[in-house]
């Protein structure tokens, strides 16, 4: 009879790529397809200050990305198009959405001492310079007023 | 008489190590630990688009329901799970106790991946669990016997091998096998990675020493940066070399903690719970801790299984 080495590991490794490595049923292929360029999502205050996101709304700088491209996709996805290639008014309609339950959930301890008359979500996109080095370009998406 | 070639391929063969009942027992109150802590007990459900449940909820939304209320989470599912995972260790009705442990593992992390982002830090531990539940309930047991639990160790070991393949497999295929070529663009997500640390409390600088000249570095030695990357891709891909035996896996396992540590650093990523698991299942420190106490060659020490 054939004997195949490390079946039990086969069988799993075969199992975990047809149902594309989700987590129980969610997907994550962590760094499998590499670009020439990363981006970052932040989030400023009326006076272009940064606001630290874990303090004062409990969620991390790379949560706040995810959901931002999570709402994208979801504009998007109505005429089968990726969240990347959302239109410029799509992208500001998943920023404020993203705004807006950013300032629904406000860590309450942080903004007793901080006031923010706007909130205002940036795409900074991190890329390969002609120079060879690494270059940096933010870009305004959304503002949104709010009540200090 | 085995030739030499055939020998080469004995010596890479899997072995199911024969571990002691003691070692078996330290794996398993260990790893229940484990469990226990990965779990993100004390969310409730804020999704930023309501109705849009990921994995399980997506298919049954009482799930969300069920995990959600933080009252049933402190009521029932941290006591059920911690009475769970007494009766895994104690080896009563393992194939239930771990069932209803990797349902709760399951359930938590539907939720915490059903609100707006989606993580893979417990995706590990979860598979173990479920894993080890599978090996249980294939002969199931009121009280487990001994090669029931070798079973379930070597099955663990199976498991969190066969995430490192898929993870090193994956991006050869995403890439369309380019991602070794590509590789030194990892250093644009270092940069990111910084940053997103720096924008969580801004508390650290975006870049700091040694982690400001990385990315820079990858860039002017594109082929240097290829070769340590690639070295990383080929610890995945040949981790089914943990199941060798006792040696290989404890080479091997240091390896993939050193792997993990060194991503730790440069990125700032955590692999907490990748770590303690390889830590517990495939390094297996208690072994190599008692051999090292107690001497190799010590007549005792055949005797406690040493």
């Amino acid at each position: 009879m054939l004997r195949i080495p490390y079946l039990g590991l086969v069988a799993i490794t075969l199992c975990l790529l047809a149902i594309r490595e989700w987590y129980p049923f969610s997907h994550f292929p962590m760094y499998s397809r590499l670009e020439d360029k990363a981006s970052v999502v932040y989030i400023t205050d009326s006076a272009d200050s940064y606001i630290p996101v874990r303090t004062a709304f409990g969620i991390s700088s790379s949560e706040v990305k995810k959901q931002y491209n999570r709402v994208r996709g979801i504009l998007t996805k109505r005429d089968g198009r990726a969240y990347h290639d959302a239109t410029e008014e799509e992208e500001r309609e998943a920023a404020l959405a993203v705004l807006k339950y950013l300032d629904g959930h406000r860590n309450k301890a942080f903004w007793k001492e901080q006031s923010a008359q706007q909130l205002k979500l940036h795409v900074r996109v991190i890329s390969l310079a002609e120079s060879g080095g690494i270059e940096r370009q933010d870009r305004l998406i959304a503002e949104l007023e709010v009540r200090p | 008489m085995i030739s030499e070639g055939r020998f080469k391929m004995a010596v890479l063969r899997e072995s199911i190590v024969d571990h002691r009942k003691w070692e078996a027992l330290l794996m398993r109150i260990l790893f229940s630990l484990v469990v226990l802590q990965s779990i993100q007990w004390g969310i409730s459900y804020h999704p930023i688009d309501t109705g849009k449940a990921n994995g399980l909820g997506k298919f049954l939304p009482v799930t969300i329901d069920l995990f959600s209320d933080t009252g049933l989470q402190d009521a029932l599912f941290i006591p059920l799970c911690a009475v769970a995972l007494v009766c895994y260790v104690i080896g009563v009705y393992s194939h239930v106790s771990l069932t209803v442990v990797g349902l709760i593992c399951i359930g938590m992390g539907t939720l915490e991946n059903s609100q707006g982002w989606i993580g893979h830090t417990t995706q590990l531990v979860t598979l173990v669990v479920l894993t080890q539940s599978v090996v249980y309930w294939i002969r199931p047991r009121r009280f487990t016997d001994g090669k029931n639990e070798l079973r379930a160790i070597h099955w663990a070991k199976v498991t969190i091998a066969s995430a490192y393949v898929v993870s090193g497999l994956v991006k050869l295929l995403r890439s369309d096998g380019q991602w070794f070529w590509q590789s030194p663009w990892l250093a644009l997500q270092f940069v990111k990675t910084g940053e997103q640390n720096f924008l969580n409390r801004l508390e650290e600088p975006v870049v700091d020493g040694l982690l400001e000249q990385l990315p820079m570095l990858i860039l002017e030695y594109p082929n240097i940066s290829r070769c340590i990357f690639g070295a990383g891709l080929l610890i995945e891909l040949f981790c089914f070399l943990t199941l060798v035996g006792r040696k290989s896996a404890l080479g091997y396992g240091l390896l993939l903690i050193l792997f993990h540590l060194s991503i730790s650093v440069a990125m700032r990523l955590d692999f907490t719970n990748h770590i303690l698991l390889i830590g517990v299942f495939v390094v297996n420190i208690p072994w190599w801790l008692c051999l090292l106490i107690r001497g190799k060659d010590n007549d005792n020490n055949r005797e406690a299984g040493c």
